[in-house]
C-alpha cells in the first residue's frame, strides 16, 4: 500500500522529487565542505573534492532519478516521446522499416487468423473426435484407389451389423426449388435418414428436429429444418418461423425447426427434409454416410470391423469391382488438403518476419555510425549502459509498433481474400476468416518481440564502446567488428529473393497461360444460364424435355443470338458426372474388371454447333433422335482414343450405366472434338447423349436432367440476349428458377481463382524478398563504408581516384549478391520439382525466366551499393584523417 | 583516499545503511560520516552509491525519510528504519553472520 503511494507521488509529483533531491544534494555538498573546511583545506578544494565523492552532481542525480518510483514507467514515456521524434527526422528510414515491419507482421497476422479459423476451429459437431464418414474405397484396374460414396444395401448393413458404431446416418443432396415468393430460387436441400441430428450431435438453434415418427421407413411428412444462412437470408430471421409452410417443388413443407449458425454440414446446406433408404438397393444413391464411434473405439478397431463387414456384403450384394469401405476421420476430413499449405505459408512468413527483422538490425546498424556521437555523449553526461539500451531498444519498439498498426490494418485488408483460400470442403464448416481478440493479441506480443528481435543486436553494439574513444575518433565506429556474418546476409537474402522471385515469375507465368488456355471452345460471346427443373410439375421426364424443346424454339431467331444449345449439369460444382460404360464387346468377355468410367452428357442437337466443337466423324444429332428412336450417343476423340484407340468408333455400342442395369445398348454415332465442359475440369472422355432421349435411356428420378445449362452463343450485347432468354424462359414457365448466369469468359477464369491467389501471394512475397535483398545489401555496404571512412582518406590522400573507390566498395557489395544468387539459383532448380506441381504450363526450369530473374536481382543490388559507394568516394582526406 | 581502501562487498552496503540508521535518524553526510568512521576508513564510501542506496530502500519501504534541522540550524532530510526495515536488518544480520562463519571455517579448516 505504501508503495503504492509513494509510487503515485512520484508520478505524480516530479517537479516535488526534482526539487527534495536538489535540496538534499546541496545540503549534503553543503555539510561535506564545511566538514572539510574544519579539517583545514581551502574552500574551493573543498567543494570540489565533495562533487567528486559524489561522482558529479548530474550523473548523481541522473542516478536517483532512476531510483524514484515509477522512474521507469516515466523514462519509457521519454524514450518513445524521443522515438517518435527520431522518427519524425528520418522519414526516409522511417517509412522504409515501418513498411517492411508491416510487412511481415501483417503476413503473419493474417496467416494467424487463418490458422485459427481453419486449424483450431472445432469442427460444429459433438465429440467430433467420434465421428466417421464411411466411404466406399474403389481399387481400379491400374491400383489406384477412388472414393465413392456408400450405397443404401451397405448403409443398411452396415447399420445393422456394426457392433463397434453407435449410429450412422445417410444424406442426400437434392437440389430443390423454393417458390410462392415472386421469384423462384433454387435451394441446396439434403435429404437425411433417422438419427441424423444424434449422429453429428447437433441440435437445433430453434424449435426441434425430425421425430421418429416423421422419420420412419415411408412415411411421406412433409418437414424441414432451416440452415441459418437460409433462414436470415429468405425469412430474415423471423424468430415465429416454426409452423411455417414453404413450398418446394411445388409441394408445401412445414418448418420446424433452424439449425444453430456454424451447422450448414454438407454441401452448404439451406435446409434438410426427411428421407427413407430403400434398403437392399445396390443403385448409387449418392449418400453421404456420417456415423458415430463408440466411446474408446480406436480407428484400428474400427478399420478391422469394417473390413470383416466389406467380406460379408460383397458376398450378399456383388459390385463386380474391387472394393472395400472406409471410415474416414471427420477432422481428416476437413483437414486434409489445407493443411499443408497453410503450414507452409506459416513458415514462409514467419521467414519474412524474421528478414525484416535482420534487415531492420543492418539498418539500425549502417545508421548507428551517425549515432554513436550521440550515444558516447550521453554516456559521458552519466547514462548508464542499460539506461542507453533501453533507451535504443524502446526506438525499435515504437518502430516495431507503428509497422504492427500498419500491418494489422493490412491484414484486415486481406482477410477476406485470405477465405478463398479456404478450401470448398471447409466452407461447410468454416464460414469467414476472421481476425478476433485472440489473433490481435498475438500480433500485439509478436511486436514487442520482434522489437526486441531486430533491436538487440544494434543497441548492444553501439553502447560498447568507451565513450572517450568515440568522441576523440570524431563520432564514428572504426574497426573491422563482424564484417563476416553480415556479408553471409547479403548472400542468403539475394539467395532468398531469387527462389521467392523465380517462384513468383513462373506462377504468374502459369496462370496468365491458365487464362488463354484452350479449353475447346470459344468461350467469348457465349453465355451460360443454369436452370432447375427439379419442380413437381417436372417430375415426368418428358415434360423437361418439352420444356427444353419449348424454350430453344423460342430463344431461336432472338436477334443477336447465333445459337443456342442445353447441357445436362454436375450435380454439384467439381464432381463428375461419371458413368460406367459398358462396351461391346470387351466388357462382356471380362465381368471382372471394374467398367471404364466417362463423363456423361445429356444435349440438345444444337449444343455442339453452340459451343463451337468440331464435328470430327460422322454426325451430331438431330431431332429425329427421340425417344422412340434408336439410342444413339456421340463420343469424343478423348474416349475414342481410350475406348477404341486405332479404330473407327463409328457404330459401336456401348452401355452407359453401372454393371448389370438392363440399359438400352446406344450406337456411336459421331465423334466430336475435345472441349473441357463447363463445370468441369479438363478435357476428359466424354459421352454425349440426346436430351430427347433422357426419359428412354436412364432410369426416373436421376438428378441428371433436373438441372440443366443453357449455352448461348450471342454477337452483340450480352446483357440484352440474358434479357431475351429470361423473357423466353418466362413465356414457357415463369415459375422455372435461374441461376449461375455467367458469361463463358468469366466463368473461366472463377476456378482458377487458386492460381490467382497462389500467383499473387508469390509475387507478394517476390517483392518482398527483393526488397529485402536491396535493404539488405544497403544496409551492409553503407554500414561496412561507415566503419572505413578513414581507409577511404587514406587511400584517397595517397592517390586512388574517385572512380577506383566506386569500383571497389560496389564490387565488394556485388561479389556476394554475386553469390546469393547463384545459390538461389541452384535453390531454384532443386526445388522445380515442387513448383511442377502447381506449375502446370511452363516450364519450372525455364531458362530465360531464371535468367531474367537473377538479372533484375542483381541490378538492384547495384543500384543499392550505389549511394555508399558515392558516399565513399566523398570522403574528405583531411578529415578522415584527422579522426585518426 | 588510499590504496589500501578497499570496495565493499556487493550487497553489503544495504546492511551497513540500514544499521547505521538504526540507532538513531541520520541525514546523507551523516550517513556517509558515520559508515566512514566505524570502518575506519577500511572501505571507500562514496556518497555517490550510498544516496541510490537509500531512495532504493526507501522505496522498498525499509526507510523513511523526514526534513529537520541539523545542529548547525540547516535543513537536510533524515532517514529512519521503519518497522520492516528493523525485520530486514534483522534478516541481513543473520545472513551475514552465516556467511562470515562459513567462509571462516573454509579459511581456518582445511
Amino acid at each position: 500500500m505504501k508503495r503504492l503511494r509513494l509510487l503515485v507521488r512520484d508520478l505524480f509529483r516530479r517537479d516535488r522529487f526534482e526539487r527534495e533531491m536538489r535540496d538534499e544534494l546541496d545540503a549534503y555538498l553543503d555539510l561535506s565542505v564545511e566538514a572539510r573546511m574544519r579539517e583545514g583545506q581551502p574552500e574551493d578544494a573543498a567543494r570540489r573534492a565533495a562533487r567528486l565523492e559524489l561522482g558529479g552532481v548530474e550523473q548523481a542525480r541522473e542516478r536517483l532519478r532512476a531510483e524514484r518510483s515509477g522512474a521507469r514507467l516515466d523514462t519509457v514515456f521519454q524514450d518513445v516521446r524521443y522515438a517518435l521524434r527520431l522518427m519524425q527526422r528520418q522519414p526516409g528510414f522511417t517509412l522504409v522499416s515501418v513498411l517492411t515491419l508491416a510487412l511481415g507482421i501483417g503476413a503473419n497476422t493474417a496467416v494467424m487468423s487463418v490458422v485459427r479459423s481453419v486449424l483450431l476451429a472445432p469442427l460444429p459437431f459433438a465429440d467430433s473426435d467420434r465421428l466417421v464418414r464411411l466411404r466406399i474405397i474403389q481399387t481400379d484396374a491400374s491400383g489406384r484407389d477412388r472414393e465413392l460414396s456408400l450405397v443404401p444395401a451397405y448403409f443398411h448393413g452396415i447399420r445393422e451389423r456394426s457392433r463397434l458404431l453407435e449410429r450412422v446416418a445417410a444424406q442426400r443432396l437434392q437440389n430443390l426449388t423454393l417458390s410462392g415468393s415472386d421469384r423462384a430460387e433454387r435451394v441446396v436441400a439434403i435429404g437425411v435418414s433417422d438419427q441424423w441430428s444424434e449422429t453429428l450431435g447437433v441440435g437445433p438453434l430453434l424449435g426441434r428436429t425430425f421425430s421418429e415418427d416423421e422419420q420412419r421407413e415411408g412415411s411421406a411428412a412433409r418437414v424441414v429444418v432451416l440452415a441459418h444462412g437460409f433462414w436470415l437470408r429468405q425469412f430474415g430471421s423471423d424468430p415465429s418461423i416454426q409452423g411455417r409452410s414453404i413450398r418446394l417443388n411445388g409441394e408445401p413443407y412445414t418448418v420446424i425447426g433452424v439449425m444453430p449458425a456454424q451447422f450448414r454440414y454438407p454441401y452448404e446446406a439451406d435446409l434438410w427434409f426427411p428421407i427413407s433408404i430403400p434398403p437392399a438397393a445396390l443403385t448409387p444413391g449418392d449418400l453421404n454416410a456420417p456415423a458415430r464411434m463408440r466411446t474408446g473405439v480406436t480407428r484400428a478397431e474400427l478399420d478391422a470391423e469394417l473390413a470383416r463387414l466389406t467380406d460379408e456384403l460383397h458376398r450378399e450384394f456383388p459390385t463386380g469391382s474391387r472394393i472395400r469401405l472406409a471410415g474416414i476421420p471427420m477432422h481428416e476430413e476437413f483437414a486434409r488438403d489445407p493443411n499443408r499449405s497453410i503450414a507452409a505459408l506459416a513458415v514462409a512468413v514467419g521467414f519474412v518476419l524474421l528478414l525484416a527483422c535482420v534487415n531492420l538490425a543492418m539498418l539500425l546498424m549502417a545508421r548507428g555510425g551517425s549515432r554513436a556521437r550521440e550515444i558516447a555523449l550521453r554516456t559521458a553526461l552519466g547514462a548508464g549502459r542499460r539506461r542507453q539500451i533501453r533507451q535504443l531498444l524502446t526506438e525499435s519498439a515504437v518502430l516495431a509498433a507503428s509497422g504492427g498498426i500498419v500491418g494489422v490494418a493490412m491484414a484486415f485488408g486481406v482477410s477476406r481474400w485470405l477465405g478463398t483460400l479456404i478450401p470448398a470442403r471447409l466452407s461447410e464448416v468454416i464460414q469467414q476468416v476472421e481476425i478476433d481478440g485472440i489473433v490481435l493479441a498475438a500480433s500485439a506480443l509478436l511486436c514487442v518481440f520482434t522489437g526486441l528481435l531486430f533491436g538487440i543486436v544494434p543497441a548492444l553494439r553501439l553502447t560498447r564502446h568507451a565513450p572517450a574513444e568515440v568522441l576523440k575518433d570524431g563520432g564514428r565506429l572504426t574497426g573491422r567488428t563482424g564484417g563476416r556474418p553480415l556479408n553471409v546476409l547479403v548472400v542468403g537474402e539475394a539467395a532468398l529473393a531469387m527462389v521467392l522471385l523465380a517462384g513468383a515469375a513462373l506462377m504468374a507465368q502459369n496462370f496468365a497461360r491458365l487464362l488463354t488456355a484452350d479449353v475447346g471452345y470459344d468461350p467469348s460471346g457465349l453465355i451460360r444460364l443454369n436452370l432447375s427443373l427439379s419442380d413437381a410439375s417436372y417430375v415426368d421426364p418428358g415434360r423437361r424435355v418439352a420444356a427444353v424443346r419449348q424454350i430453344l424454339e423460342r430463344i431461336e431467331g432472338t436477334p443477336g443470338i447465333v445459337a443456342a444449345g442445353v447441357t445436362s449439369l454436375q450435380p454439384i460444382p467439381r464432381t463428375r458426372a461419371n458413368t460406367g460404360m459398358s462396351l461391346e464387346p470387351d466388357s462382356l468377355r471380362d465381368p471382372v474388371s471394374p467398367l471404364p468410367l466417362a463423363n456423361r452428357r445429356l444435349v440438345t442437337p444444337a449444343y455442339f454447333e453452340t459451343m463451337g466443337v468440331r464435328l470430327v466423324a460422322g454426325r451430331a444429332f438431330t431431332e429425329l433422335d427421340g425417344e422412340a428412336s434408336q439410342p444413339v450417343v456421340v463420343v469424343n476423340e478423348a474416349a475414342v482414343r481410350r475406348f477404341w484407340p486405332g479404330e473407327d468408333p463409328i457404330g459401336r455400342r456401348v452401355r452407359p450405366g453401372p454393371r448389370g442395369s438392363e440399359g438400352a445398348w446406344h450406337v456411336v454415332v459421331g465423334v466430336v472434338s475435345n472441349m473441357a465442359e463447363p463445370d468441369d475440369a479438363g478435357m476428359r472422355e466424354t459421352i454425349y447423349q440426346p436430351y430427347a432421349q433422357a426419359s428412354a435411356t436412364l432410369p426416373p428420378g436421376v438428378w441428371i436432367t433436373t438441372s440443366a445449362s443453357l449455352m448461348v452463343r450471342t454477337t452483340g450485347d450480352a446483357a440484352a440476349a440474358i434479357d431475351a432468354v429470361r423473357g423466353s424462359i418466362r413465356a414457357v414457365d415463369p415459375s422455372l428458377p435461374l441461376f449461375d448466369i455467367a458469361g463463358m469468359e468469366t466463368a473461366l477464369v472463377a476456378p482458377l481463382s487458386g492460381h490467382r491467389f497462389g500467383a499473387t501471394l508469390f509475387v507478394v512475397f517476390g517483392a518482398f524478398g527483393l526488397l529485402a535483398a536491396i535493404l539488405g545489401t544497403y544496409g551492409v555496404v553503407a554500414f561496412s563504408v561507415s566503419r572505413r571512412v578513414p581507409e577511404f582518406g587514406v587511400r584517397l590522400a595517397l592517390g586512388a581516384s574517385p572512380s577506383q573507390l566506386l569500383r571497389s566498395v560496389m564490387f565488394e557489395g556485388l561479389r556476394w549478391a554475386a553469390l546469393g544468387i547463384a545459390a538461389g539459383l541452384v535453390a531454384s532448380l532443386a526445388l522445380s520439382r515442387l513448383l511442377a506441381a502447381v506449375v502446370s504450363e511452363v516450364s519450372p526450369r525455364d531458362p530465360a525466366t531464371l535468367a531474367a530473374v537473377a538479372a533484375i536481382i542483381l541490378a538492384a543490388a547495384a543500384a543499392a551499393c550505389l549511394g555508399p559507394a558515392v558516399r565513399a568516394t566523398r570522403v574528405d582526406p583531411i578529415e578522415a584523417l584527422r579522426m585518426q | 583516499m588510499t590504496a589500501r581502501q578497499q570496495d565493499l562487498l556487493q550487497g553489503t552496503l544495504d546492511l551497513l545503511v540500514l544499521r547505521t540508521v538504526s540507532l538513531e535518524p541520520l541525514h546523507g553526510f551523516g550517513i556517509v560520516q558515520r559508515l566512514t568512521q566505524l570502518t575506519r576508513g577500511t572501505f571507500r564510501f562514496n556518497a555517490g552509491s550510498v544516496f541510490p542506496a537509500l531512495y532504493r530502500l526507501e522505496r522498498e519501504g525499509y526507510l523513511e525519510s523526514s526534513w529537520a534541522e541539523t545542529e548547525n540550524r540547516r535543513r537536510a532530510k533524515y532517514y529512519a528504519l521503519t518497522r520492516a526495515g528493523r525485520k530486514k536488518l534483522a534478516e541481513e544480520r543473520r545472513n551475514w553472520a552465516r556467511a562470515a562463519l562459513a567462509i571462516g571455517r573454509v579459511l581456518e579448516g582445511a
